[in-house]
């Protein structure tokens, strides 16, 4: 190689590495979209069972929490409500989920986006989120343990299910 | 060479005063050669390279920079495994094309350094791998939170027993361990060129077989559609740059040429000429100085392939090599029946006058390594590439009746009126000379004796390798560039 492609090179791959370091330090995992942003337009999915009409926007029916179908809206039994939590973008693929409600106590997590960047990341998130799903339902919040050997997925399941849980205002 | 440049390529006087109009034009290709080698070598080193940068700068922007330097214990022992992972495919795949033949590797770089260059980066290569195997089975082990050498153990068999492709894998690991172990030079001299090849040939499964774990486990080939594409494309063009000059054109060129044995002639003690005949042997584009790889098809040769220079200028109507029975297929060669079908691999080589630019050309060679030598002598003479007295031929041999060829470059001196001069005695320790050649002092000195204006001659040379390094240090001591010394060396 002659000198003055040698330097061209030089510099060029160095800047070239040097940028790509600066910008995986701060990994697309670390944050979660805003839960409005990412969450479905409320619309799509959240009908009033017992009058067939659009809820009306209010705190307990936000843009992202609705009332399952089938739930009677009575005084005696809690409404059922679910609510899905922001995507947390891992390097694996994104994870989404969502909570459902009765009353202030969380019922269900159901995932609506795991690791899937190959058959291996979906074969661990599979694997994972059971495990997750129970203790979260154990705990009733986002502060759950890591499940070993997937720890993308349960960092941004955490993520995801806390952001669920303020969009639901949980205590 | 810059002067060079200047003299004849801008300027409207000849570029060497009293130098033939046909030597001035040879001269002047040689350099256009030369400046267009310069460029294609730096596209050539310039895309390795850019490879290289793209899958580690992938690699990092993929969040790698924040697993090494912030992660959890595993996950930076995964992420030292992603990257040599990474960096190791590359690397295989810019061996497979250095070992593909392409046309254009060779008429740069020559298939010998190209050869060499493969060497180099396999020395690096199969440690990356076992890097690489070994960290991300401790990785996952730490991060499954079996630790222990028994974890790191039971850890490699669930992946290897897991299913992912991990098995292929495994074993693409194990061939590129075999490959490497039979390529140190030590086992190479115990096992035999032959089965050495052999082995050597499953590297193409080995890189197959680690295509899919790549695919289904490996984040960063599958990151975005951009790498998904990228890897593909690579993985393609390697392939079909195998297939096609390793392949097809070798396939191709023996069919439509159809070489036979015409005659085999003994040339002196040991050492058989085989000439061949085809067909369109002035389509083939080959120079003097080039070596095929050759097969004859008959019991014993057929399955190795040898390379063997030319050891006359191609004519157009026949090939020409010159063997010394040293191996038993070298031996084998004199039995050969005329008739006996040919299939050659090539030509090959960077070892011709397409770069020369010098006026002044010496030829030395030692031993059978006379051959190209002897063919490069006739082009120049039958060119008219070289005026009288211009060209000089050193023949060293350690005895008097080990000159093969020698009356033919005789002939050839006399015709055009070159130098030829023997240099004959038996082997001097650390010297390229025989005893007394070109009186006292250094081989460099004493060279410069025998040669009058060495420095500033065309230098090619040719014999076994101990004594061409010996011929290398001591030309440039007498003050030849580099640049203007063309040499081709095969370590077997």
């Amino acid at each position: 190689m002659r000198k003055a492609t040698s330097v061209i090179m030089g510099v060029a791959g160095a800047s070239a590495i040097g940028a790509s370091w600066a910008a995986g330090l701060t990994p697309k995992h670390d944050t979660v979209s805003g839960v409005t942003l990412s969450a479905p337009p409320a619309a799509g999915r959240s009908t009033d069972a017992s009058t067939g009409r659009r809820p009306a926007r209010g705190p307990a029916s936000s843009p992202q929490a609705h009332e399952r179908p089938g739930a009677k809206a009575s005084s005696a039994v809690p409404r059922s409500r679910t609510v899905d939590g922001g995507v947390a973008h891992t390097q694996y693929g994104d994870v989404q989920v969502s909570i459902t409600v009765v009353g202030s106590r969380i019922t269900d997590v159901t995932p609506l986006h795991l690791t899937d960047s190959s058959r291996h990341s979906v074969r661990i998130s599979a694997q994972a989120a059971p495990v997750l799903r129970s203790e979260a339902l154990h705990r009733q919040s986002a502060q759950i343990d890591m499940v070993s050997g997937a720890t993308y997925t349960s960092d941004a399941y955490r993520q995801s299910l806390q952001s669920a849980i303020d969009a639901a205002h949980l205590p | 060479m810059i002067s060079c440049v200047s003299n004849t390529m801008t300027s409207q006087r000849p570029a060497h005063p009293g130098t033939s109009e046909r030597v001035r034009r040879a001269l002047g290709r040689g350099v256009a050669f030369r400046r267009r080698r310069q460029r294609l070598a730096d596209l050539l080193e310039a895309l390795a390279l850019a490879t290289l940068l793209a899958v580690v700068a992938q690699f990092l922007v993929n969040g790698g920079s924040h697993d090494l330097l912030t992660g959890a214990a595993g996950d930076r022992l995964t992420a030292v495994g992603r990257l040599t992972g990474l960096v190791a495919m590359d690397l295989l795949l810019v061996q497979l094309v250095l070992a593909a033949r392409v046309p254009w590797v060779d008429r740069v770089y020559g298939l010998d350094r190209a050869l060499k260059a493969h060497r180099v980066l396999g020395r690096v290569t199969v440690p990356l791998v076992l890097v690489h195997v070994g960290t991300i089975v401790v990785g996952a082990a730490v991060g499954d939170g079996r630790t222990g050498p028994g974890g790191a153990l039971r850890e490699l068999l669930a992946m290897v027993t897991g299913g992912d492709d991990l098995l292929m894998a495994a074993i693409a690991t194990l061939l590129l361990v075999v490959i490497a172990v039979t390529s140190v030079q030590i086992a190479r001299r115990r096992l035999g060129y032959e089965a050495w090849h052999v082995v050597h040939l499953t590297a193409y499964a080995a890189v197959v077989l680690s295509v899919p774990h790549e695919l289904s486990l490996g984040s960063d080939f599958t990151a975005s559609p951009w790498t998904r594409a990228y890897w593909w494309s690579l993985w393609l063009l390697v392939a079909g740059s195998v297939l096609l000059w390793r392949v097809a054109l070798p396939v191709v060129r023996s069919a439509r040429h159809g070489l036979r044995v015409d005659r085999v002639v003994e040339e002196s003690d040991g050492v058989w000429s085989v000439v061949m005949r085809g067909r369109h042997l002035d389509r083939l584009d080959v120079r003097a100085g080039q070596f095929f790889n050759w097969r004859f098809v008959t019991p014993g040769l057929l399955l190795s392939a040898h390379p063997w220079s030319l050891s006359a200028a191609p004519d157009g109507r026949s090939l020409r090599i010159t063997v010394r029975g040293l191996g038993d297929h070298s031996a084998a060669v004199r039995h050969l029946k005329p008739g006996t079908f040919v299939l050659a691999e090539g030509p090959y080589g960077a070892f011709t006058t397409r770069a020369r630019v010098r006026r002044h050309v010496l030829l030395i060679a030692a031993g059978i390594g006379v051959t190209p030598v002897r063919a490069l002598l006739e082009e120049l003479v039958r060119e008219g590439h070289a005026l009288p007295g211009d060209v000089h031929v050193l023949y060293r041999a350690d005895a008097p009746d080990q000159l093969p060829l020698h009356g033919e470059l005789e002939r050839l001196a006399d015709l055009a009126g070159h130098r030829l001069q023997t240099l004959v005695g038996p082997p001097e320790v650390g010297s390229l000379l025989p005893a007394g050649a070109g009186g006292d002092g250094s081989d460099a000195s004493r060279l410069a004796r025998l040669v009058p204006g060495l420095a500033g001659h065309e230098v090619y040379l040719c014999g076994p390798p101990a004594w061409m390094s010996l011929v290398h240090r001591a030309v440039q001591r007498a003050g030849v560039p580099r640049t203007h010394i063309h040499d081709e060396r095969f370590g077997w």
